[in-house]
């Protein structure tokens, strides 16, 4: 059996050839006809009409799934062997690892990376069509239909963006790294929770040629029960991205738990190894709730049950409270990651310890605990009764102790540094400044006198583009701008990422602040047009939308160039004192020519202290 | 070369699926939840507790006849580990077939345009998945175990799979405390 | 924080104060908010100038810090040596944490609960009267039961000023909201249920001069969300009363052709005819 992590001495696959994903292609396609083909049978036998798109949609979907899994490889890396026959690896080298089932933390962290910033990069496409269309008043380019199609699927799209491109690219590559493994805990779990993706990114394509879905990201019911299949698509998507959620999350929080380095004790753990140990138990615990509410919907929608039907003594209400159960603890899991990218940045463009590092993780665990508890602060309207509104008001207004601890953290750090002003450590202080600005306008909305005015505005809009871009996708900036020469053994340019930068924080506060104004005046949110008073702030935020648009052509410009001839970056071009610059860039197949073990703090920038850590019994000079 | 310390394959194995267990268990939670929030404590008329107590019967007996043969396993008795899978699963099968029964004339009484029959389908409706899924498992052990390869180095799987089966009967408790008792 | 900080300390200080008064300045000297022409309106406007000016001193702490510090400490290519070794200060972070929990106490009383029972009083006053309002799929139906006048997709909802009236609202098919931007208040309209909302309009006020005097729905609802308000006109007793009667009578002229693709500037709903009915096919 092939058991061990390392697979060494097992046979490998997958070196020549179609890439296994083409093969998955194909498995999941006849899975798919097998499911679809059973379910006509089933309907027949049952007396219905042998075709109904929906039924037959969901059932060859979880058959798709399955033969897409198995063609993509796990059927010799892991499913012989629940069979008792032997497993081989997936280990094909160059460009081919990246298409199949390979099991390596670096591998799937560069598949998480990339496939995130491509949908990224579509989303925000997308972003740019809806600010055209709200350049002027009227029909501008594909009126309210089309508006509401695109808006729901740009707003889907960013969603799972913002909640997996941080974890999904650094919480793998980096923080088994950090925390001195070899890999994650289980590695072919690992790679499971990767190739959910593109079968979401296929529902979601699908969902287009069945008129996609106009309810936004949220698909309140009762209009996603009412409303056409495209609906369907949208809930079975955002379900298997929960799924893959949940199987990261149990491989995260495993990895961070038991897998740690001799003497790293949780003292010497490095912020943003927290950040991701509790963005995956939140991961772990909550997605579960999404999943019921868009079960829920699929049930209601296929065999007309009674859930949200108040004709037939449904409660829509039930649905929002199910939902945000999960949403609202998501929006830290889009957020927390980044803030540990922020804090993991500082320290080391600073040259000064993290200020506060107790502080700091207390607030990252009180911001997870509370964000359990505030879910109800998105129903302040729906009349669920004054003293339910006055402790959701309570929760939420709790939640900016544990942030200000962040930024306790954060104005400490670069307190009297050394603040050297590299491209991430810009990203990083663009952060605090973005951040502040969405923590703040959000107490607005915690608070039911005001809220009852600005919910459901551009207020809104505002205000969460200030915590999810500002911070999340910042975020995500930050640390590809620190990290891609871990990644990739090669600086990206300087002057190029300086140029993105600017660019980018220039347009997206452009963009955004005087979407707050919007909000307060009037401008009610997810909508085509306007009021004919709104139309000259409108045409200036999307003037400011399309040049936040353009900085990302700096940034593949700068990232493609790069990756293949930007200058060698060596083990530790920042002068970091975490575990991952303490290995070749890339990292060897198993992280470290030798042991690590943590001797010391991981920021003691300026003390006496012993060193973070040390490699013991380096071999040197290869890899 | 793979001499980096961490914890051994059983125990890093075991918490993993410990988390995952409390995954599920939140799911389960939220759909309990939903019974309480949908429909209070009203419940129909109709409903066939004594099958609910049959059910809740089968199940107990299969979680011990998995104990049997867990015990089998753990002294080197394939044959008895493999009794113990076979009878499990009949009784799983036996399970699922009376649920299917029971949702037959359920669908008379409370279809699932009433606010119990949809609560009633969707929560027992994902017990028997999970127990489907239970059912796949066992059915890899049990090859596994015809082909000899569940030695000592493969105990993990036999504990996981008991795990898992034994989660789900647990759960059938609180679906059955819910939706039959309250 | 040391003794060779302390110019750094004071210069911050002196910052903040500046950023601060500049804020309250700004705060108190402009008006961002729309037209306001309910009673019930000035909690909400309260509220939200109150927030305003507790947030100017806060953000303006960590603009400070965050622009003195990188104005102050740049470094010009790479440090040739580490910062000061500051852990943590036992102090100014303890006094941050317990600011902060004040910071947060203070909001949640007040303007947190005490607008909210503020406004929950307001809520539970005896109406003058009563209007019925139904969000349908894309526009409202106005009902005045104690009229029995009942107007199915109108062009305007007029409503007399000085009178307490309570909205009635609820569906027919998915969740509306009830917003008008000059009354302040938003309320869900939700199928199966009925929510209220008690407003007092203070001020005269129509569409055709202002915008903040509309009821839009502010909850997604399909293709037709965005266009689905309807003008709202606040009138004196007598005029109201003239206008009831009136539109109890009949069809008032204008009436005729007022779907949503007439309503104004072209958006152009009208020729989206497959768009419109997308939502009725379930």
């Amino acid at each position: 059996m092939a058991t061990t992590i390392s697979g060494t001495g097992t046979p490998t696959i997958g070196s020549r050839g179609l890439p296994f994903a083409f093969r998955g292609l194909l498995w999941g396609a006849i899975g798919f006809l097998a499911g679809a083909l059973l379910t006509a049978g089933v309907r027949v036998l049952l007396g219905y009409p042998a075709f109904a798109l929906e039924p037959v949609v969901v059932i060859g979907y979880v058959f798709g799934l399955s033969g897409w899994f198995l063609g993509v490889g796990v059927w010799e890396t892991w499913a012989r062997g629940w069979l008792g026959r032997e497993t081989v690896a997936y280990k094909p080298d160059g460009w081919r690892r990246y298409f199949g089932f390979h099991q390596d933390h670096k591998v799937i962290g560069i598949q998480y990376g990339v496939t995130f910033i491509a949908l990224f990069l579509i989303a925000g496409l997308l972003a740019m069509f809806m600010r055209a269309e709200l350049m002027e008043t009227g029909r501008t380019i594909f009126g309210p239909a089309g508006y509401n199609r695109v808006m729901s699927l740009h707003g889907l799209m960013m969603v799972l963006v913002a909640v997996t491109a941080v974890p999904g690219a650094f919480g793998n590559y980096v923080m088994p790294l950090q925390i001195g493994a070899e890999d994650m805990a289980f590695p072919r779990l690992n790679a499971l929770s990767y190739w959910f993706w593109p079968p979401v990114a296929i529902l979601l394509l699908a969902s287009q040629f069945v008129g996609g879905w106009d309810t936004g990201w949220t698909g309140y019911v009762p209009l996603a029960v009412v409303n056409r299949p495209g609906q369907l698509f949208y809930a079975l998507a955002f379900i298997t991205a929960g799924l893959s959620s949940v199987v990261a999350a149990v491989n995260f929080v495993t990895t961070v738990v038991k897998m740690r380095a001799p003497g790293m004790t949780w003292r010497r753990v490095p912020i943003f190894t927290w950040a991701i140990l509790f963005t995956g138990i939140l991961s772990l615990l909550f997605t579960q709730a999404v999943a019921v509410a868009l079960a829920m919907t699929i049930f209601d929608r296929i065999v007309g049950g009674a859930f949200f039907d108040p004709v037939l003594g449904g409660l829509p209400v039930l649905y929002q409270h199910i939902f945000w159960f999960y949403s609202h603890p998501a929006v830290y899991v889009m957020v927390l990651p980044s803030l540990g990218v922020l804090l993991e940045i500082l320290p080391v463009f600073s040259r000064k310890p993290l200020f506060g590092y107790k502080w700091a993780v207390g607030g990252i665990i009180g911001i997870s605990a509370l964000s359990a508890v505030v879910w109800a602060h998105h129903m302040f309207t729906t009349d669920i009764g004054v003293t339910t509104k006055i402790g959701f008001m309570l929760t939420t207004e709790a939640i900016s102790v544990p942030t200000g601890l962040v930024f306790l953290s954060a104005v400490g750090t670069i307190w009297r540094g050394k603040l050297w002003l590299k491209t991430p450590m810009l990203f990083a202080l663009a952060i605090v400044f973005n951040f502040l600005i969405g923590g703040v306008t959000g107490v607005f909305l915690s608070d039911v006198p005001a809220d009852v005015q600005l919910q459901d505005t551009f207020w809104v809009v505002a205000h969460f583009h200030y915590t999810i871009v500002g911070a999340g996708i910042f975020g995500l900036f930050a640390g590809i701008y620190y990290w891609f020469p871990k990644m990739t053994g090669r600086m990206l340019d300087e002057r190029l990422g300086k140029i993105h930068f600017w660019m980018m924080f220039l347009g997206f506060n452009l963009t955004f602040l005087p979407m707050f104004w919007l909000g307060l005046n009037g401008m009610n949110r997810r909508i085509a047009d306007y009021q004919p008073s709104l139309e000259g702030v409108n045409t200036f935020v999307s003037l400011a939308g399309f040049f936040l648009g353009a900085s990302f052509l700096f940034f593949i410009w700068n990232a493609v160039v790069s990756w293949r001839r930007g200058a060698p970056a060596g083990d530790n071009p920042w002068g970091a004192r975490t575990l991952e610059w303490l290995t070749t860039s890339p990292p060897p197949e198993l992280n470290f020519d030798g042991e690590p073990e943590v001797t010391g703090d991981p920021y003691g920038y300026g003390t006496d202290g012993p060193a973070h850590a040390i490699v013991r019994g380096e071999t040197g000079g290869e890899g | 070369m793979t001499a980096h310390a961490h914890p051994g394959y059983r125990e890093l194995h075991r918490y993993g699926l410990w988390l995952f267990i409390a995954s599920e268990a939140f799911l389960f939670a939220v759909l309990l939840a939903v019974r309480f929030f949908f429909t209070g404590l009203d419940r129909p008329e109709a409903l066939n507790v004594p099958l609910g107590v049959v059910l809740t019967i089968i199940l107990l007996a299969s979680s011990y006849t998995l104990h049997r043969g867990e015990k089998a396993a753990e002294v080197g008795d394939q044959a008895g580990l493999r009794l113990g899978l076979l009878l499990t699963m009949g009784l799983g099968v036996v399970f699922l077939v009376i649920v299917g029964f029971e949702w037959a004339a359920g669908f008379v009484e409370f279809p699932a345009s009433t606010p119990y029959g949809a609560v009633f389908y969707l929560i027992t409706g994902a017990h028997a998945l999970h127990l489907l899924s239970g059912l796949l498992v066992l059915a890899s052990l049990y090859i596994q175990a015809g082909r000899g390869v569940l030695d000592e180095g493969n105990r993990w799987k036999v504990e996981a799979g008991a795990l898992y089966w034994h989660f789900v009967d647990v759960i059938w408790l609180s679906v059955f405390t819910t939706l039959y008792l309250l | 924080m040391g003794g060779d900080g302390r110019r750094d300390l004071v210069a911050t200080g002196v910052l903040w104060v500046i950023l601060t008064a500049l804020g309250e300045w700004a705060v108190l000297g402009t008006n961002m908010l729309p037209t306001l022409a309910s009673r019930q309106g000035e909690e909400v406007d309260g509220a939200f100038r109150l927030l305003m000016i507790y947030s100017v001193p806060v953000m303006a702490f960590v603009l400070a810090v965050l622009f003195y510090s990188v104005i102050r400490w740049r470094v010009e290519g790479r440090p040739e040596e580490d910062g000061p070794p500051l852990a943590d200060h036992r102090g100014f972070s303890r006094t941050w944490f317990f600011v902060s929990v004040g910071l947060a106490a203070l909001l949640f009383i007040h303007p947190g609960v005490t607008g909210l029972l503020a406004l929950e009083r307001e809520m539970k006053e005896e109406p003058d009267l009563v209007v019925e309002l139904t969000g349908v799929q894309w526009h409202w139906d106005v009902n005045f039961p104690e009229h029995g006048v009942t107007l199915e997709n109108p062009p305007e909802l007029v409503l007399p000023v000085g009178s307490t009236i309570r909205f009635d609202l609820t569906s027919t098919d998915v969740i509306h909201a009830f917003w008008v931007p000059a009354f302040r208040l938003k309320q869900d309209a939700i199928p199966g249920q009925t929510n209220s909302v008690t407003i007092t309009p203070l001020e005269t006020g129509s569409y055709e001069e202002d915008d903040a005097f509309r009821l839009q729905c502010a909850e997604l609802c399909g293709t037709g969300h965005a266009r689905m308000f309807l003008p709202v006109r606040v009138v004196d007793q007598a005029e109201f009363e003239e206008w009831l009667a009136g539109a109890g009578m009949g069809p008032m002229e204008g009436m005729e052709g007022m779907d949503m693709g007439d309503r104004g500037d072209g958006m152009g709903m009208g020729d989206e005819g497959d768009g419109m009915k997308m939502g009725d096919e379930g």
